[in-house]
């Protein structure tokens, strides 16, 4: 089976390595930035589907379409984001005689509607938050409706999904002004401008069940994932299983999430997503018809490769798995390692790749496609990759992700790293008892108390290497060397010490 | 003698050498041991006992890209000539009435025009990055006097983006 994988950045980088190890030939699509990408090289053919816009490279389906037909695929992989959830583009790989490796087309558009997906939930018998199942496409029409719902409310895109496009309104008049603000980024970004809107659940957290479907009846669930730390919407820092939930608990939310995969003969990899209120009470919210960023956890703890498994499902048409042979074992984190400052509110950096350094150990994972060189631009999202850490109990995951995370260093682009680092540390994550609010809550008293570049340190050392470069370029004018390091070499430090002395 | 005037983000230091004695803005400081680990500006270094790895990246004759536990700083140095005066002049803080773009970014809306006056915190222009929208607020109250981009134009990180004149 001939795969094409419609992605770029890490995940495609995931799926390639699985087509490897699987003896699968395979396809990378890149844009023109991305000529020299990780992913290109992971593949034994590579395409290049158009400039660096994604609007007319990752999302233009008529030239991955093209691509896959000009190399000869049996199949294509869309990994997340980008065509991941797009029924046009699963019906077009499917026309061309192709599998999708993913949900049936009919699911992902049933799923892309998030209004139907509610709909369908209900019917399935699961728990969803009463909202108004209208689409709202002006606000004179929201104000007349919403008095059937008290405040504060959610309004979000109909077409939405990740977090995008949600919006929170107070009253009445940022009711009006949400709904103008959500609906024009909705039409932006999801190219439909409707709008619906539900109640804001207040220290809600966010539990997701990971299912895998064979298409035929039989329903796979592979535990649940905490994602409550988030920021914008986006998730940060995510683990398995979740903490301080009860196993009835834990228990009802995976059957929720079974009855629904088997309610839509579930196909592929999904994620169910819920809403856990303080009372303990779950609700419905939507489902991610792909693979997930944060489904490394997942893999860490039951021991299943879920990209092989839909792999192997889409060449076989067979799952090899039972549920009765699904079982968890410790614990595991997963960190986003993202190009942003939370010191400037979470503004991304760009920049050239100078200097990388993995971590490495028992239980470490590192899922990225850095390499020394790679630039860093603004077109694309600004995850550099994923730390992912398993341990016997909670309490040494945690401390391993501690471990990893210091050990792990990126040069040339601002990271998150030291702010990772500051909420692993913190006693709040380590007791585990936080919600979607935690960075909203913490975030002051966690920049506060990070450690900060010692600058006075950093000053000493630079000024002292400049003029021991000075001091050398005037003794050898003409030597044209810059390199910082033959200055530096352990016997030359030696000298200088003795100096010091 | 060597003084250098030394800018870390927004803080700034004055280093001065002298021989074997090292002052940070007028006060000693213990000297750092730099050991070179390979050609590409990677080093070990022992401050107070402590073993850290340092990475340095010269971008250009007075500016470097230093990472540290995970910290990526950018580092502005000028030495100070001998007869006391730096090659440039730059003042510690930014030229008031100048907003820069802070990253590589597109411009997607200008929200005033030349001309306009502004109140401290209002939106100026809207950038977009990574699948972001960020708002460039104006600094100060000021009449704007200059836009130096259109809606679709792509900005460096650094450049300026708007002139105002402060009220």
């Amino acid at each position: 089976m001939k795969i094409l994988v419609a992605n770029r950045g890490e995940i495609a980088v995931r799926i390639l390595r699985a087509c490897r190890e699987l003896g699968f030939p395979s396809v990378a699509v890149y844009s023109e930035v991305d000529r020299n990408a990780r992913h290109v090289r992971f593949a034994q053919e590579a395409v290049c589907i158009g400039p660096a816009n994604a609007a007319e490279s990752y999302l233009n389906i008529g030239a991955v379409i093209a691509a896959a037909r000009q190399c000869g695929v049996d199949a294509v992989h869309p990994g997340y984001g980008f065509l991941s959830e797009n029924e046009a583009f699963a019906r077009a790989v499917e026309s061309e005689g192709m599998v999708f490796i993913g949900p049936r087309p009919g699911t992902i558009g049933q799923m892309g509607n998030k209004l139907t997906a509610r709909k369908i939930a209900e019917e399935a018998g699961l728990p969803v938050l009463h909202s108004l199942n209208i689409e709202l496409n002006s606000a004179a029409q929201a104000l007349e409706l919403c008095h059937e719902l008290p405040f504060p409310l959610l309004v979000k895109a109909v077409a939405g999904g990740g977090g995008r496009g949600i919006r929170e309104a107070n009253n009445f008049q940022e009711l009006e002004q949400v709904i103008c603000t959500a609906s024009q980024e909705a039409g932006a970004i999801f190219g439909n401008n409707a709008v619906y809107i539900e109640p804001l659940v207040r220290s809600a957290r966010h539990i997701e069940v990971q299912i895998l479907g064979d298409g035929h009846g039989k329903v796979l669930v592979l535990g649940e994932r905490e994602c409550s730390i988030q920021r914008r919407r986006q998730k940060l820092i995510e683990e398995t299983p979740a903490p301080n939930l009860s196993n009835s608990l834990r228990q009802s939310i995976h059957k929720a999430a079974w009855q629904l995969g088997k309610w839509l003969n579930y196909r592929s990899l999904g994620t169910v997503e819920f809403l856990l209120d303080p009372a303990g009470n779950f609700y419905f919210i939507e489902v991610n018809p792909r693979i997930q960023v944060e489904h490394p956890v997942t893999e860490m703890v039951t021991g299943v490769d879920l990209v092989t498994a839909q792999l192997q499902l889409a060449a076989t048409g067979q799952l090899n798995y039972e549920q009765e042979q699904i079982s968890v074992r410790g614990s595991s984190i997963e960190c986003r390692i993202i190009a942003e400052d939370p010191e400037c509110q979470f503004l991304p950096d760009t920049g050239v790749i100078s200097d990388l350094a993995e971590p490495q150990g028992p239980g470490v994972r590192v899922d990225s496609a850095l390499f020394v060189g790679l630039q860093v631009t603004s077109d694309y999202d600004s995850m550099l990759g994923k730390l992912i850490v398993w341990g016997e109990t909670r309490e040494a995951a945690v401390r391993r992700m501690g471990c990893a995370l210091q050990e792990f260093r990126i040069s040339g682009v601002k990271t998150a790293l030291p702010f990772l680092s500051q909420i692993i540390q913190s006693q709040a994550f380590l007791q585990g008892n936080f919600d979607t609010n935690f960075l909203d809550q913490h975030q002051p008293e966690l920049l506060a108390q990070a450690d900060k570049v010692d600058g006075a340190l950093v000053a000493v050392a630079l000024c002292q290497w400049l003029q021991q470069y000075d001091q050398h370029h005037q003794a050898q004018p003409d030597s044209g060397s810059s390199r910082l390091s033959q200055l530096f070499t352990p016997w030359r430090m030696a000298a200088l010490q003795e100096q010091v002395r | 003698m060597l003084r250098y005037r030394v800018w870390i983000d927004q803080e700034f230091y004055l280093v001065e050498i002298n021989g074997d004695r090292i002052q940070v803005n007028g006060a000693d400081v213990v000297p750092s041991a730099l050991t070179a680990l390979n050609e590409q500006g990677l080093f070990q270094f022992q401050q107070n006992g402590h073993q850290q790895e340092m990475h340095i990246q010269r971008e250009s004759l007075q500016q470097f890209h230093v990472t540290i536990g995970g910290h990526h700083v950018t580092v502005d140095v000028e030495r100070e000539r001998s007869n006391g005066h730096s090659g440039k002049t730059r003042s510690p803080e930014l030229q008031v009435g100048e907003v820069y773009a802070p990253m590589h970014a597109v411009v997607i809306e200008l929200e005033v025009k030349e001309g306009d006056k502004v109140e401290e915190g209002q939106p100026l222009l809207v950038l977009e990055a990574m699948k972001m929208q960020m708002k460039i607020n104006s600094p100060c109250a000021a009449a704007v006097r200059d836009i130096f981009f259109q809606p679709g134009d792509r900005v460096e990180k650094g450049e300026l983006l708007v002139k105002l004149n402060p009220l």
